[in-house]
Parts: C-alpha cells; sequence; structure tokens
C-alpha cells in the first residue's frame, strides 16, 4: 500500500473497478473498501503526506491532525454504512458514485492545502450528483442539473477566491485565513462564500431541499453525510471564531424549522431538519472556541448517523412503497416493525433526548454560546431544539409509520442489508449517547464538559416532554398542521420561477421591438429598391438606352459649355 | 359500546385503540408534572440545583413552559406560513 497516498484515494481509485465485478465479490468489495481505507488511515500518523511542486505551487496532498481526523473517522464509517444499505443495488454507477463521493470528500477533510482541496470540492460535487440523476425521472434530472450548476459554482468562487488569496499572500496552506473584508481580504471572502453555499447558508440554501429528495433511495443516505459536514469542517479549519457565523448559524437553526412543519414530503422535511442541525455546527464554528469547536464536531459526528439513520428508514419506505409523502403514509409499522424502531431511536437522537447522540453533542454548542454570552444565540438554539422535536422528532416517525389513518399499504419489511445498516447505526446512536468518552477521546481539544449532570438531563427533559405534551394536545384535537400534497416555494422560486418569469417577460418586450425593427428595416430597403428601380430599371430614365446621335450631342453641349467657361477664364 | 365495536376494538393493534392513546395521553400528563418536581425541589432548595446560565432559566418551569409554547407556537405559524408558500402541488412542473 503506498505509504503517502492521500486518505480516501483508495476509496476513489478501488471504486473504479466496480462495473467490472458481479455478485458476491462485488458486495465484498463494496464493503471492503472503506474498512481497507479506514486501515490505511488508521497507518499514517498525524503529519503531512504527499508533499509535491505543481508548476509554482507547493501542494500538501494530505494533512493529518486532530481537527481532520474527526471527519476522516465519520466519513470512513458513513462510506461503509451506506456502502451496507445499498448493498441490494444492482445499477454500479450509484456503486462507484457513492464511493468516489466518499472517497473525495474525505481527501478533502485530509487536504492541507487550497488547490487539492477545490480539487477534491469539485469532485464530491461531480461524482454526487450521478445519485440523483440514477432516480431516472425527469424530475431528478433537472435537480441534478440544478444541483450541479450551484455546486460547481461554488467550486468556481472558491478557485478564484484561492488564486486571489495566492496572489496576496503567496501561499496556498488550509490553514486560518483571516477576517472577511471584500476590499482588504477579498480572497478569503471569497472562499468563505464557497464554503457558505456547499453549507446551505439561509438564501444559498435551497439547492439541498430541491436536490437530495430526489435522489435515490439509497443516494440521499450517502448525500446526508459528505458535502455539508465537509464544508462544516472547511469551516472550522478556515474561519473558527468568525462572529459571522453565529448570526448565520442561527438563522440556519430556525428558519427550516418553519418549512419543516408544512412539508409533505418527508426526505424533504429531513432535508430541511439538515439545514437547521448544521445551523448548531455553524455557531460552534464561529463561537470558536475549544469547548464550541469540540461541540461542532462531535455533533457533526453524532449528526451525519442519526441523520443518515433518519435518511435510511425513509429511503427503506420509498424502497417499498414509493414514496414519501406524509399525505399517502399511515400505519406502515404494521409492515415494517424494525424500520419503526431504527426511525424512532434515530428521532430521539436528534431531539437529544438524554441516553442518545444528540444529548452528548449539541449541548456542548449550547452551554459554548452560553458561556461566551451571545445570549439571543442561546435562546434561538433552545427555540430550534423545540423545532427539531416536532419535524425529526415527532413528524418523521408518526407519520411515515403511524398517522392519523391507515392508508392500506401493505409491504415487506426492508431487505436486511438495509436493516443491518440501521441496526448499526442505530447502535451507535446509543452508544454514543451512554458512552460518550470514546467520541470526547477524539475531538480536536481536551474535553471539560459532563452532559450528565442533573439539571442538565431534568430541563432536556422538561423541554423536550413538554414539547411532545404540546404535541399530543394539539393531534387530540386535530389542531396540527395537516398533511398536504402541496408544493412550497422556498428560494429556488428565484431561479426557477423569478428569473424565468423575466426573461419571458423582457422578450414578450424586446420580441415584438425586434420584429418591428426587422419590419421597419426591410420597408426602408424595399423603398430605396424600388426608388432605384424607378430611375434605373428598365423605364428610369437612366435605364434607357438612348441614340448614339444624342449621345454625341450631349457631350458637344458639354465641351461647348466648358470651352466657355475656359475662354473666361483665360480672359 | 355493542359487542360489534368492542371486538373491532380487540381486533386493532393496541397502539391505535382509542383507549390506549387515552391512557398513553394521561401517563404523558402524569411524567410532565413529575418534571416539575424537581423545579419545586429547586425553589426549596431541596436536594436539587438547576445549573443556569441565564435569569429566566430560572424561573419556575421555565424549560417545561418554554418547550411547550414552542412547540405551539411552531404548529400555529405552520398555518400562517403555508397561507405564504405554499402552492399546487405541480407548480414546478
Amino acid at each position: 500500500m503506498p505509504e503517502h497516498m492521500p486518505p480516501g484515494t483508495l476509496l476513489v481509485l478501488g471504486a473504479l473497478l466496480i462495473p467490472v465485478l458481479r455478485g458476491h465479490l462485488r458486495s465484498a468489495w463494496l464493503l471492503a473498501l472503506p474498512l481497507v481505507s479506514f486501515a490505511h488511515l488508521i497507518g499514517l500518523g498525524h503529519g503531512s503526506y504527499g508533499e509535491i511542486q505543481l508548476f509554482d505551487y507547493h501542494l500538501t496532498l494530505a494533512r493529518i491532525d486532530k481537527l481532520s481526523l474527526v471527519w476522516g473517522y465519520i466519513f470512513h464509517l458513513a462510506a461503509f454504512l451506506c456502502a451496507l444499505y445499498s448493498l441490494h443495488v444492482k445499477d454500479p454507477i450509484q456503486h462507484m458514485a457513492g464511493l468516489i463521493y466518499a472517497g473525495s470528500a474525505i481527501a478533502g477533510a485530509f487536504a492541507g492545502d487550497l488547490i487539492t482541496l477545490f480539487v477534491c470540492w469539485e469532485l464530491t460535487a461531480v461524482s454526487s450528483v450521478f445519485l440523483i440523476w440514477a432516480r431516472h425521472t425527469d424530475r431528478s434530472y433537472k435537480a441534478g442539473l440544478r444541483y450541479l450548476v450551484i455546486q460547481v459554482g461554488s467550486g468556481v468562487i472558491l478557485l478564484a477566491g484561492v488564486l486571489i488569496h495566492y496572489g496576496d499572500t503567496g501561499s496556498l496552506a488550509f490553514v486560518h485565513l483571516g477576517d472577511l473584508s471584500f476590499t482588504d481580504n477579498l480572497g478569503p471572502t471569497l472562499i468563505f462564500i464557497a464554503f457558505g453555499i456547499k453549507c446551505a447558508f439561509p438564501f444559498l440554501h435551497n439547492w439541498l431541499q430541491d436536490a437530495y429528495p430526489e435522489a435515490t433511495a439509497t443516494g440521499t443516505v450517502f448525500l446526508s453525510a459528505f458535502t455539508t459536514k465537509l464544508s462544516v469542517y472547511a469551516l472550522a479549519r478556515g474561519f473558527a471564531g468568525t462572529d459571522i457565523l453565529i448570526p448565520i448559524g442561527a438563522v440556519m437553526t430556525a428558519f427550516p424549522v418553519f418549512f419543516a412543519v408544512i412539508e409533505n414530503d418527508l426526505r424533504k422535511v429531513l432535508a430541511y431538519s439538515l439545514n437547521n442541525q448544521l445551523g448548531f455546527m455553524v455557531v460552534g464554528v464561529g463561537v470558536g472556541t475549544t469547548m464550541a469547536i469540540n461541540g461542532a464536531a462531535s455533533h457533526a459526528f453524532a449528526h451525519i448517523l442519526y441523520k443518515a439513520l433518519l435518511f435510511m428508514s425513509m429511503g427503506a419506505i420509498l424502497h417499498r412503497v414509493g414514496t414519501t409523502k406524509a399525505s399517502e403514509l399511515g400505519m406502515l409499522y404494521r409492515s415494517m416493525p424494525w424500520t419503526t424502531f431504527f426511525c424512532i431511536i434515530g428521532a430521539m437522537s436528534i431531539s437529544a433526548f438524554p441516553l442518545f447522540s444528540g444529548f452528548v453533542t449539541k449541548s456542548m454548542t449550547l452551554t459554548a454560546a452560553a458561556n461566551e454570552g451571545w445570549n439571543l444565540t442561546w435562546f434561538v438554539l433552545l427555540f430550534a431544539s423545540a423545532g427539531v422535536l416536532h419535524h425529526s422528532g415527532i413528524k418523521i416517525p408518526f407519520y411515515g409509520f403511524f398517522g392519523h389513518h391507515d392508508s392500506g399499504l401493505r409491504c415487506k419489511e426492508a431487505p436486511l442489508n438495509m436493516l443491518l445498516a440501521m441496526g448499526i447505526t442505530a447502535f451507535l446512536c446509543v452508544g454514543i449517547g451512554v458512552f460518550p468518552e470514546p467520541l470526547y477521546g477524539i475531538l480536536p481539544y481536551p474535553v471539560e464538559f459532563e452532559p450528565y449532570t442533573a439539571s442538565h438531563v431534568v430541563t432536556q427533559l422538561q423541554l423536550l416532554v413538554f414539547a411532545l405534551l404540546a404535541f399530543a394536545f394539539l393531534a387530540r384535537r386535530h389542531w396540527e398542521t395537516p398533511e398536504l400534497p402541496c408544493t412550497n416555494v422556498d428560494t429556488d422560486v428565484v431561479y426557477r420561477k423569478l428569473i424565468p418569469s423575466l426573461i419571458r417577460g423582457f422578450n414578450g418586450i424586446a420580441g415584438p421591438a425586434r420584429d418591428a425593427f426587422i419590419a421597419g428595416g426591410k420597408r426602408a430597403a424595399a423603398q430605396c429598391v424600388a426608388y432605384a428601380h424607378s430611375h434605373h430599371g428598365p423605364a428610369g430614365v437612366f435605364g434607357r438606352t438612348w441614340l448614339t446621335s444624342s449621345a454625341v450631342l450631349v457631350i458637344v453641349a458639354l465641351l461647348s459649355v466648358y470651352l466657355l467657361f475656359a475662354y473666361r477664364s483665360g480672359l | 359500546m355493542t359487542d360489534e365495536q368492542q371486538q373491532k376494538d380487540t381486533q386493532t393493534p393496541w397502539i391505535e385503540r382509542g383507549s390506549s392513546l387515552n391512557l398513553l395521553y394521561r401517563l404523558l400528563i402524569v411524567i410532565c408534572l413529575g418534571l416539575l418536581v424537581p423545579d419545586v425541589l429547586d425553589m426549596l432548595h431541596i436536594g436539587y440545583h438547576k445549573h443556569i446560565h441565564y435569569g429566566a432559566e430560572g424561573w419556575f418551569a421555565f424549560y417545561s413552559i418554554f418547550g411547550f409554547i414552542a412547540y405551539s407556537l411552531i404548529v400555529g405559524a405552520g398555518f400562517i406560513w403555508r397561507r405564504v408558500v405554499m402552492r399546487d402541488e405541480d407548480y414546478y412542473a
């Protein structure tokens, strides 16, 4: 095994062999690749690897330290779980795309310079779009195109920022990039915007809710794990302690709640929920203290697992009944009891119930924000915590597997590989919640946080159980927001409706103006032709055939006039 | 309850029966009341101390009331928000 090969490259290279493998050999290969890649990572100690000179640029293909290792570990774990979950899929393109995507995200998390980061950044975009297109529907094709344009656009902005930064400083090192300023520090500011697009900052977020629910049942599980968390890592590496991240993150935690409450497609609900969870991590990165960075890193770790678990359970529903629209589901728990059970574990983890993973990670960020005096932010995060319980803790399992009526849908339980993947992920969600010490042990900084204090457990239970009481109280009176088949417009309305309408409106004015201009020009040209024809045509005065004698007479007359003038001049 | 209704109720899975849901609801209320006990103990300074960052956290049942109201507000806001952003299912088609 090449010792200095950057982590993740084995996954990318190994994935290229997938199309030539069949049956059990392919399954074994899919499961072995993440394990081998993980072993490779473990074999590499802290330090820099793959230092090369490319033209004038000094590149460091891999830099392994405590911060990048958190993402390295969880990305490998996610790659393995996703591979197991999608083992039944026959389409080799999906397997290839999934593992290349995972490998490039891992390589991105270990990138030691900004050019390497850019290459991985774009490779994640290009490889992951095939997970959306693999659904082979018109909607997924168009959503994939929009996703690709935005993701590659983010990469182009990143590259522009990197080159400007290199021009200003002569450095490509992926370290803390300084303060944001369009006038004094343009390069890092563009890099920040590029990270913000992938991290789904408010108003830059809607590619996530647009594309993820259109991917295949297994593809969305892959997608949920890597892109956005790579950007959280990039923010933690390049912009930790940047204050503007705190209000951005706070808004991210709050606004998706209001979309999730009215969304009918449960995978879209989870996409909004993902946005909300990213907000907690962004706040942690923005606060920037050791506890806050630990909070963001541990939350990213736990979040990848419980969010994957929730997407897996919805993917199992999609696989079995072909839809995840709440208005079309009901009482599926009868057919899919194990999937229901795992979904509830994911729901309790994301809601941060004690003994589940969210409880021991998310609270670190809240405590760090409170410690640093971010009062309003703390209240927003607390509000968002109740929101999480609503859309992910209750809405997903309730409308996915129970609901108010029996939909009549009867199906088989999820395939064995899906159940195994869900089972392992659920086990890890509970395991981290009960024994957080191993997770705390791999965090970037020593952990000075005790999650299981009587006060923390009681207050968290009060928040969640009383919110649960509100749900029961409202549901018994049928006062909760009904699940209706609909489309809820978000910022994507700008590029899917508004801009096309403006273009059509412009065409409505410009088209007739252009036609009138062309018609006027044609008329003017026709008049010119007619005028010329009247004088130079066969009947025109200049078009006639004159007698030679007439011509001679005219010439004699002209010469006579000339002679007269010459004579007068001579006098 | 007639025999037919009783038979139908016993054929329905336990979790879907009206009686079970009522029982669970009452159980939830009991748990909620139980969760208020630590706040009483905190006020009386008996065996439990609530660790707080802000003064409001020290109020009796702050987290309980916050959770209930926040959840209800989110649901209520959903009705209003839906009027603003909801369109036909094939809006983008």
